[in-house]
C-alpha cells in the first residue's frame, strides 16, 4: 500500500474509533512537519518605504495634522 | 513599528515610544517580534541597534501566542503569530508592515484594532484620548 488511493481505501475499511486514531495521528505528523514561519529579514527598499511614511506621519502629528 | 522608531528620531513611531509613560500606553513585544527586530537591525545599523536598546527598556515583553481559538478568516500566514499574540493581549496592533498586515490596517479583528503608528497617533488625538503634555 503505497498511494493515497490505496491509504483511503484502506481507511474507509476502519471503524470509527481507528478513524478518529488516525485523524489525531495525522493532525500530530502535520503539525511537527509543517514549516513554521519564520521572522523575516526586511529588504532595504521595504525599510525606507515603512520609514518614509512614518517619518511623513510624525511630521503632520506634530503640525496637527 | 519598532524598527522605525530605532532608526528615526522623526518618525510616528518613535513619538509612540516617546509618549508611552505619558500616556498610559503599555507597549508590548512578543518574542517573535523582539528576534524580527534584532535579526533586522543588525542588517541596517550599529547606531539603531544602540538606540534600540534603550527603547527595549520602555517594552514589555509578553509570550508569544501561537494559536488562537477562533477562526482567522484570511491570510496572515506569515505573521500569524504576531497577530495571535496581539489578539491575546493588547488593545491596538501597531505596524508599518503592509506587505503582511496591508488588508487589515485601519481594520478591527475581535476587537483588536490594527493601525499604523501615525494613524494610531491620529485616532487618539481625534478621539481626545490625549492627554496634554506636562510642562
Amino acid at each position: 500500500m503505497s498511494t493515497v488511493q490505496e491509504i483511503e481505501a484502506a481507511a474507509d475499511l476502519l471503524p470509527v474509533e481507528q478513524k478518529e486514531e488516525l485523524l489525531r495521528f495525522l493532525a500530530v505528523r502535520l503539525r511537527k512537519e509543517r514549516k513554521q514561519s519564520q521572522p523575516r529579514i526586511y529588504s532595504n527598499q521595504e525599510v525606507a518605504t515603512m520609514l518614509a511614511e512614518d517619518e511623513a506621519d510624525g511630521e503632520r502629528f506634530r503640525k496637527g495634522r | 513599528m519598532a524598527i522605525a522608531a530605532a532608526l528615526s528620531e522623526t518618525g510616528a513611531s518613535r513619538l509612540v515610544f516617546d509618549l508611552a509613560a505619558a500616556q498610559g500606553w503599555v507597549l508590548v513585544l512578543s518574542p517573535w517580534v523582539l528576534h524580527e527586530i534584532r535579526n533586522n537591525l543588525v542588517h541596517l545599523s550599529p547606531a539603531a541597534t544602540r538606540t534600540w536598546l534603550a527603547l527595549r527598556t520602555k517594552v514589555f515583553l509578553e509570550d508569544d501566542e501561537l494559536m488562537f481559538d477562533w477562526p482567522l478568516l484570511f491570510n496572515v500566514t506569515k505573521d500569524k503569530p504576531v497577530l495571535c499574540t496581539a489578539l491575546a493581549c493588547a488593545d491596538v496592533l501597531l505596524t508599518l508592515d503592509r506587505q503582511d498586515f496591508g488588508p487589515l490596517l485601519g481594520q478591527t479583528v475581535y476587537d483588536l484594532r490594527v493601525l499604523t503608528p501615525g494613524n494610531f497617533l491620529r485616532t487618539e488625538r481625534e478621539d481626545k484620548r490625549l492627554r496634554p503634555r506636562k510642562g
